[in-house]
């Protein structure tokens, strides 16, 4: 097997991977032969790294039969809502790698959403980093958050809908 | 095939002799067929044979291969005459038959098998020294040849064989037992054992090459992922007495997705809406103290009990004790609107179901111009009791009670 094919594989086992690996020849036009793109998330960490997202267009319906998909929990949503709000503050620039925050913050804003604090902080130190949407660096409560390589993956799409209900997001205490 | 002509070797004439397609032992097996199934006394005709055949064979290879078989006896002429065109069945041939069927099938290892019982059996008995060496040596160099076949499998065949000849192979613990028989020949025939020991040194080398076979199947069958090297029964002991550990070896080399968390911006504006900011409440009103007003229902249900009371005491009185009255008299005495009152009364008790009373009014018109009650018709009153009898007022005034 080619090593591109190896790097793919590692890609889609641990969802990032450094940089470096892209540079090796055919990487590139592996990962387009099987509808994905290869998208750089420079992120929390010093080193570059990059992640594996879908190709336009190609993207799979979730709602379809035979895609399984896992999904958040109401309580997670609305934690990953207050982390969009704190970590996304300008809707012109892209959400990622946006500014960061800490755990208390969004908790904070998670809690005017009505989102139980014991459920907002299970969603936002464990299910959200698991997911890759969020990453925590540090130890709570002051631990830093950002927003994690999933957002940086995410449908261009998606995220051209959330940016036209940026105003919605719980900034400054305002719920939408 | 590869077994059949290995089989036949010691009688064949020339290489070519054994046929080498499968659906020409087909037929074969159709042709005795054909002599087992209905009435075949007197012998068949070959329309018969083709006919009881059944349908997939072409006449011509059919017609080829029964004058083979006429000419090799398998099938014979009814009568020995020219152009006789009944034939039966050589026993024989059948029997011969079913041994390529079974070794087709198992390949001989059950005659292996079968050998070492009548063996085993043979110690029941008195067996003498000839008898017993006789059996172990024949069984010495079944085994011999089947452990130099097996290494030979072993060392070069493709897996595709291997495979089939693993099946073949699989009862090869049976001959465990043989240790039994080693043993029981050294006792009764010491002067056998060197026979009973070269057995035992040749079954082991066939286990050796048969355990060979397995191991080589399971390995190239390991690196090829070829998951039907195994039964499913192998697969599902493995599930259920394997540790977590061993099972999760087997996919060490794989490489996985993580789960797809899918959120969509719908989701999480779908969580805004539900969430927002906190809603006032809205609260039940606290119950209103119970009312001290009159019910009015209540008093309705009770006056017309008690309408419904006074019109039966009024019965009562007109019926005196009876249990049919005459009141025609009663209603012609009274005023008319008086009259009126009465007989709606009457009537309103003969509808209450509630009420034992009922009016019977006669089709006849009683016309008195004298009286206020002008026209009236003939009224009678009944209560569904009997009769109540009037109280007996005793001398010194009191009442029975």
């Amino acid at each position: 097997m080619r090593e591109s094919a190896y790097v793919l594989a590692r890609l889609r086992a641990t969802r990032t991977a450094p940089a470096a690996l892209v540079e090796i020849d055919g990487v590139e036009e592996a990962a387009r032969a099987a509808a994905r793109r290869v998208v750089p998330v420079a992120g929390a960490t010093v080193r570059a790294e990059v992640a594996l997202g879908w190709a336009e267009i190609a993207e799979p319906d979730p709602d379809a039969a035979e895609v399984v998909v896992q999904r958040l929990t109401p309580s997670a949503l609305s934690t990953l809502a207050a982390c969009f709000a704190l970590c996304w503050p300008d809707a012109t620039a892209d959400p990622y790698p946006g500014v960061a925050t800490t755990v208390g913050e969004v908790l904070a804003v998670a809690a005017r959403l009505n989102v139980n604090e014991i459920w907002g902080k299970a969603a936002l130190l464990h299910d959200l980093p698991g997911a890759g949407y969020v990453v925590i660096a540090g130890a709570a409560p002051s631990a830093e958050v950002r927003l994690g390589p999933a957002v940086a993956i995410w449908p261009s799409g998606q995220l051209a809908l959330l940016r036209r209900a940026h105003d919605r997001l719980p900034i400054d205490g305002a719920t939408g | 095939m590869r077994r059949l002509a290995a089989l036949v070797a010691p009688v064949a004439a020339n290489a070519g002799a054994v046929v080498d397609d499968l659906d020409l032992l087909e037929l074969a097996r159709a042709v005795c067929d054909a002599f087992g199934q209905g009435d075949s006394a007197g012998g068949l005709t070959r329309m018969q044979i083709l006919d009881r055949m059944g349908p997939g064979f072409r006449p011509d290879v059919v017609e080829s291969r029964l004058q083979v078989f006429e000419k090799l006896g398998l099938l014979r002429p009814y009568l020995d005459k020219k152009h006789q065109q009944r034939y039966t069945l050589n026993p024989a041939g059948l029997v011969g038959q079913q041994v390529f069927d079974r070794i087709g099938e198992r390949g001989g290892v059950d005659e292996l098998l079968a050998l070492l019982d009548r063996t085993r059996s043979l110690f029941d008995g008195q067996p003498t020294s000839d008898e017993v060496y006789a059996h172990l040596r024949h069984l010495t160099e079944l085994l011999s040849v089947y452990a130099n076949d097996v290494e030979r499998l072993v060392a070069t065949a493709p897996l595709a064989e291997l495979l089939a000849e693993r099946d073949d192979h699989d009862r090869a613990t049976a001959l465990e037992t043989l240790a039994a028989i080693a043993a029981e020949t050294t006792e009764r025939f010491p002067d056998l054992r060197p026979v009973a020991t070269r057995l035992v040194e040749e079954a082991s080398r066939y286990l050796h090459a048969v355990e060979s076979l397995m191991s080589r199947v399971l390995d190239e069958g390991g690196m090829s992922r070829d998951f039907s090297v195994l039964p499913p029964d192998d697969y599902l002991s493995a599930a259920i007495g394997g540790t977590v550990e061993l099972l999760a070896s087997a996919l060490a080399p794989i490489v996985f997705d993580p789960p797809t968390v899918w959120v969509s911006a719908a989701d999480i504006l779908g969580a805004l809406d539900r969430t927002g900011p906190p809603r006032h409440r809205v609260r039940r009103p606290p119950a209103p103290p119970p009312s001290t007003a009159p019910d009015p229902v209540g008093a309705l249900v009770d006056g017309a009990r008690r309408v419904a009371r006074s019109r039966a005491l009024r019965a009562e009185q007109l019926l005196g004790g009876d249990s049919t009255v005459e009141v025609t008299s009663s209603l012609r005495a009274l005023e008319w609107s008086s009259a009126a009152v009465l007989l709606a009364d009457l009537l309103a008790l003969d509808l209450d179901p509630d009420q034992a009373y009922r009016l019977a009014i006669g089709e006849a018109t009683i016309i008195d111009v004298e009286a206020e009650v002008t026209y009236s018709s003939p009224v009678a009153l009944h209560a569904d009791r009997a009769t109540i009898v009037a109280p007996v007022h005793t001398t010194d005034g009191a009442s029975d009670a």
